[in-house]
């Protein structure tokens, strides 16, 4: 059952690496945070916890969601700073400087 | 029988997400993905979570929508070369993790689906306030500085100049 949850990992990790574009970025967060409750609510049930395992994957959600809103301010940013959604210029920063 | 179909939709609509060519079939996509992962935290006992989960996974596919809609983000193609390379390393490590799970004597993957008992929300309520109050008011202080620094970071710096 724990393989779930690392299934959505690496689901979230393919995502980052074969869409390269923001949008991609914040899928692959959707797909980290899904693993992170997903492993903390089957934790809860294999250690016979009561509620433990379901707070905790509350925090791991609120923090998905402070990751997401991250994400979200710096797409906004770098689309205005670019001018486009694919994150391949990035690379470009390392030689701009 | 909830869980076991909610997992393997999900799993399937994740897959599907990542796949299509128009942003907003890939949330509509994602979100049926997150409802279906709530039915399944739900068939485990989780309710407060799921509840949380539904909320918080449609507020973000409808701020997707609207960013991606006001920016006109769109999708490029798929890169096939990237994604077979790391389509066979994924699926190398989730065999040799699965492996390891199985060969651990089912400590891990022992869990009758849907055996969890449902938590009652005074429990969970009881245990926000008295063993978890600490992280409950760092996670509501780190939400608000994150907040406050998301509005700075997505001010648009041309309306200041």
């Amino acid at each position: 059952m724990t393989s779930i949850a690392f299934f959505f990992l690496c689901l979230g990790i393919f995502t980052i690496l074969a869409r390269r574009t923001v949008i991609g970025l914040l899928m692959a967060s959707h797909f980290f945070t899904l693993a992170g409750v997903t492993a903390a609510v089957l934790a809860n049930n294999s250690i016979d916890s009561a509620e433990d395992g379901a707070v905790f994957g509350f925090f791991v959600l609120l923090g998905g969601a402070f990751q997401f809103s991250i994400l979200v301010a710096f797409v906004i940013r770098f689309f205005y700073l670019s001018g486009m959604g694919n994150i391949e210029s990035l690379a470009d920063l390392k030689n701009s400087g | 029988m909830l869980g076991v179909f909610a997992i393997v939709a999900s799993g399937l609509l994740g897959g599907v997400a990542v796949f299509v060519a128009k942003i907003e079939r890939a949330v509509f996509c994602l979100w049926l993905s997150s409802l279906l992962m709530a039915a399944f935290y739900f068939s485990k006992g989780a309710m407060f979570l799921s509840m949380a989960f539904v909320l918080v996974s449609s507020l973000a596919s409808a701020i997707v929508l609207v960013v991606a809609g006001l920016l006109g983000i769109n999708f490029d193609k798929i890169q096939i070369k990237k994604s077979i390379m790391a389509g066979i390393i994924l699926i190398f490590f989730f065999g040799v993790i699965t492996f390891f799970i199985g060969f651990s004597g089912g400590n891990f993957n022992g869990i009758e689906l849907g055996s969890g008992e449902p938590l009652r929300f005074v429990s969970v309520g009881r245990a926000f306030t008295q063993k978890y109050l600490a992280e409950l008011f760092l996670l509501m202080f780190t939400s608000f500085l994150l907040l406050v620094g998301m509005g700075v970071v997505s001010r648009n710096e041309s309306k200041l100049k």
